[in-house]
């Protein structure tokens, strides 16, 4: 029992990490239906490039902002080269699930190829010294950091959808898609504007998730994965739903792995999953609340 | 000059599913590859070959349920470990007769088939394939946690081989199961393919209300089909346990699930003859090239991108082409 | 003496879809190997009357019973096995089949799956082919395609993906066939081909209910009129005294 405050907090940490990647499915989502499967892959290469670029000695501020910007301009030219050809022709679904994964896996290997497959240290961007709570709770600054940027990021995310009016007319687009074509918006800004953001969210978590693991070519698989899972169970159309799917997930999984055992925490996703799909595929969050 | 018509009609719909000429083609392929390894007495290709040969299945009953029952299945890799690791587990640890392990194998695939795919049919698109790729993640973590069960990352190590008429059946042997295994696939494949149940289900595929409407219960059709392939893919699991006398949780990364998929899709979607030809293809080629595992998989990507992207029909579809022009018939996607 | 009741009854069948009544209150009958017409102003509601009675979905009140069995409300395929076949408004065909294959799936019974057969093509497999080869090959005579039959069905005319339809529809040799706007879209000729099919598919047995818009089409070709005017039935009876009904006079013209 006396862990518990422990088990929290690394559950609400992990969770952050789901949240987090799970909004960056939200943004592409609403915006344009589409799940992107390789989210994960952006949050791969920016802690894969902020480590080579640690490696080769580089300035640690520039090192994080080129990153980002390196992944998240990545993730853009997969918007332009891929998934824009196959709207365009209005590809078939089951099609446009493929040429994903497909991108998924030539940036997975390909920076297999380049960088090699073992996994490297990451430190994040503040010393490694835990705080100390209480008699046997500790938390380390990154843990603080990542609920901080979180926190960030889902309030930035928030402003921008409701306080400006660019993104009105990303809520507009993403609700009904020719109405707001009538008002006078560009779809294909927003689609852009939307694989930007979700990019970038992706990327920053690159920093948020690979001082907690390690950085590797492989260390996009689960995140991805269980990102999208907590956004099925929060609720598909609410940030909000992110969050919570998010923190649930991540709370479920470690105190699965810390009383019962880690077989049992990997099935926790996917029986929550299997739940909520069936049961409530809607989602814990009702569509009404959250903005959407 | 009416009744000719009418005949012509009749001919259409009651042709024979094995008329002559196809009969003759399929036995040329089978004798070939059944007598292969008297030429081929290359120890390292006649693996190669096996590994190809149980891909085909593996393709084979894949492309049937995305292709044609239309249902974007990401589970198969775990129908298979069920297949393998069931096999093994019987032969290895409690001395059933491996041959016996066969039925036991594909009945387990098919069971579990059968209980995920109840609930999991419902769903569609992005959900399915989410849905189903979790399963296998989940497959994966079974494998490497269970070790009392699965023997964990190293999986089941020394399963006895198959016997005939005492002789242990390994390496060439093993090649000549895997050729029967897979004519045994593709004929029932094909089978059902000209029956009215492959009919019933390509309909439910097109267009969903019109099979309803037509008397088509489309949730028992499309689940019988997916009980069907898992079924063969449990077979190809059974043959890959008593080919590599191994077992052990990497049929089950996301990596090799992604390299099957991809297979399908280079072969183009609902295309036997071209998953049988992007199995050779991506199965000899890197290996040809000296690639690694991840780098096969990175190839078969890099492929899937080229064809979604320039030739949706894939290999299929090019073959089909060139038959049509030599035949100067208009390709109606029969594959 | 019991009067023996009509073989499809459509009894206080209402609809409606949220605030708006589509249907309400309508009662039809269709005597055994009768040809009905329901027509009416655009909005009148032949099509949700329509997509009622195939088994689209239930109807909020009432229900259409067939040869004493409650249809409504069943879902899609179990209508299908009561001996119903249904060619809707929208063209339903299967895209990536040939016209022959389409209305193959609609003259075969799917009832029972049939595993063992299908991967086997034993038990009775070629009997069965060639019966329902039979009634496919029939039913493509009766509508006139036999020059489309062995052309993909992306590649005929819009008119002929009708007849197709239709087609598929008359394979099933169905007790009671259900036609949602036949004619649209055809031309002269196709028009008199479809009325001959359907002719002659109630001379083999079948009772026909066809919802309509062209009123030519239905006054030569059906026994028994009626007419729906904002959801309701205005008129019900043989064509003469429909068409010379005031109500319906009016509700066409308008006021």
């Amino acid at each position: 029992m006396e862990f518990l405050p422990l088990v929290v907090l690394s559950g609400l940490q992990v969770g952050c990490v789901y949240a987090m990647m799970a909004l960056s499915y939200f943004v592409i989502i609403n915006a344009t239906g589409i799940v992107n499967f390789a989210q994960g892959e952006w949050m791969m290469l920016a802690a894969v490039f902020g480590a080579a670029m640690l490696l080769a000695a580089l300035p640690y501020p520039l090192v994080f902002l080129a990153s980002i910007l390196a992944a998240t301009l990545i993730s853009l030219l997969a918007e332009r080269l891929v998934i824009r050809p196959l709207e365009a022709r209005g590809a078939d679904i089951n099609i446009l699930v493929v040429g994903l994964l497909g991108v998924l896996v030539v940036v997975r290997h390909t920076t297999g190829l380049i960088f090699g497959r073992e996994e490297v240290r990451l430190p994040g961007p503040f010393a490694e010294n835990p705080l100390i709570l209480g008699e046997t709770v500790f938390v380390l600054p990154q843990t603080l950091f990542v609920f901080a940027v979180t926190a960030a990021t889902f309030i930035a995310l928030w402003l921008f959808l409701h306080r400006t009016s660019f993104g009105r007319s990303f809520r507009i687009a993403a609700i009904d898609p020719l109405g707001a074509q009538i008002c006078g918006v560009d779809l294909g800004r927003v689609r852009f504007a939307a694989f930007a953001i979700g990019g970038l969210i992706a990327a920053l978590l690159g920093w948020l998730y690979g001082p907690l693991h390690a950085a590797g070519n492989l260390m996009g698989e689960a995140p991805g994965v269980k990102g999208f899972i907590a956004l099925i169970i929060g609720s598909l159309v609410s940030p909000l739903g992110a969050l919570v799917g998010g923190l649930l997930l991540g709370l479920f999984e470690v105190a699965a792995a810390f009383y019962i055992g880690s077989l049992y925490s990997e099935a926790i996703a996917f029986v929550m999953l299997m739940l909520f799909l069936f049961v409530r595929p809607q989602g814990i969050i009702p569509a009404r609340w959250g903005s959407g | 000059m009416k009744a000719a018509a009418d005949q012509e009609v009749r001919r259409l719909l009651d042709r024979p599913s094995w008329p002559a000429r196809r009969v003759a083609v399929w036995a040329a392929i089978v004798a070939v590859l059944l007598l292969a390894p008297l030429v081929v007495t290359n120890g390292y290709h006649l693996t190669l070959a096996t590994n190809v040969i149980v891909t085909m299945i593996l393709t084979f009953s894949l492309n049937f349920v995305i292709g044609r029952i239309g249902l974007f299945s990401l589970s198969h890799a775990a129908f298979l470990g069920v297949g393998g690791y069931v096999a093994a587990i019987l032969a290895q640890r409690h001395g059933v007769e491996p041959w016996l392990t066969l039925p036991l194998a594909m009945a387990a695939s098919m069971a579990i088939a059968g209980l995920i795919g109840v609930p999991v049919l419902r769903l569609r698109g992005f959900f399915l394939a989410v849905a189903t790729l979790a399963f296998t993640l989940f497959a994966d973590v079974f494998a490497r946690q269970a070790t009392d069960i699965t023997g964990g990352a190293y999986g089941i190590t020394n399963i006895p081989p198959l016997t005939l008429f005492g002789l242990p059946l390994r390496g060439p042997w093993m090649y000549e199961v895997a050729v029967l295994a897979l004519l045994l696939s593709a004929l029932v494949l094909e089978n059902v393919r000209l029956s009215r149940l492959g009919r019933a289900i390509l309909a439910a595929r097109d267009n969903e209300a019109a099979a309803a409407a037509a008397g088509i219960d489309i949730p028992r059709t499309q689940l019988a089909g997916y009980v069907l392939s898992a079924a063969i893919t449990g077979l190809a699991g059974w043959v890959y346990s008593f080919f590599h006398l191994t077992l052990n949780p990497f049929v089950l990364s996301l990596d090799i699930t992604f390299l099957w998929l991809f297979i399908v899709l280079v072969g183009g979607l609902g295309s036997m003859r071209g998953a049988a030809l992007a199995s050779i293809l991506l199965g000899v080629g890197p290996e040809m090239l000296g690639f690694a595992a991840a780098q096969q998989v990175l190839t078969a990507g890099v492929l899937v991108l080229l064809v979604v992207l320039l030739f949706p029909r894939g290999l299929g579809g090019l073959v089909e082409d060139i038959e049509a022009r030599w035949r100067r018939r208009p390709a109606t996607g029969d594959g | 003496m019991a009067e023996a009741l009509a073989f499809l009854r459509l009894v206080g069948l209402g609809k409606r879809f949220g605030g708006l009544t589509a249907l309400a209150d309508v009662d039809l009958e269709v005597p055994r190997q009768e040809i009905c017409g329901v027509i009416g102003p655009n909005g009148a509601g032949k099509s949700t009357l329509f997509n009622i009675v195939a088994g689209a979905y239930p109807p909020s009140t009432g229900e259409a019973v067939l040869d004493g069995t409650r249809i409504s409300g069943l879902p899609s395929h179990k209508v299908a096995t009561m001996g119903v076949a249904r060619a809707f408004q929208l063209v339903n065909l299967f895209g990536t089949m040939s016209v022959a294959e389409n209305v193959m799936v609609g003259a075969e019974r799917h009832d029972r799956l049939k595993l063992w057969q299908a991967i086997t093509h034993l038990s009775g497999f070629a009997a069965e082919r060639r019966q329902a080869a039979e009634r496919a090959a029939r039913a493509i005579e009766l509508v006139g395609i036999g020059h489309l039959a062995p052309l993909p069905v992306s590649q005929i005319t819009y008119g002929q993906q009708r007849l197709v339809a239709t087609a598929r529809a008359l394979a099933a040799e169905p007790r009671l066939l259900l036609l949602d706007e036949p004619a649209a879209g055809l031309a002269g000729p196709e028009i008199e081909a479809l009325s001959a099919a359907i002719g002659r598919a109630r001379d083999a047995g079948a009772t026909v209910l066809l919802v309509e818009h062209n009123v030519d089409f239905v006054m030569r070709l059906c026994d028994h009129v009626a007419v729906l005017h904002f959801g309701r039935k205005i008129a019900d009876g043989p064509p003469a005294a429909v068409r010379s009904s005031e109500a319906v006079i009016e509700a066409y013209i308008g006021r």
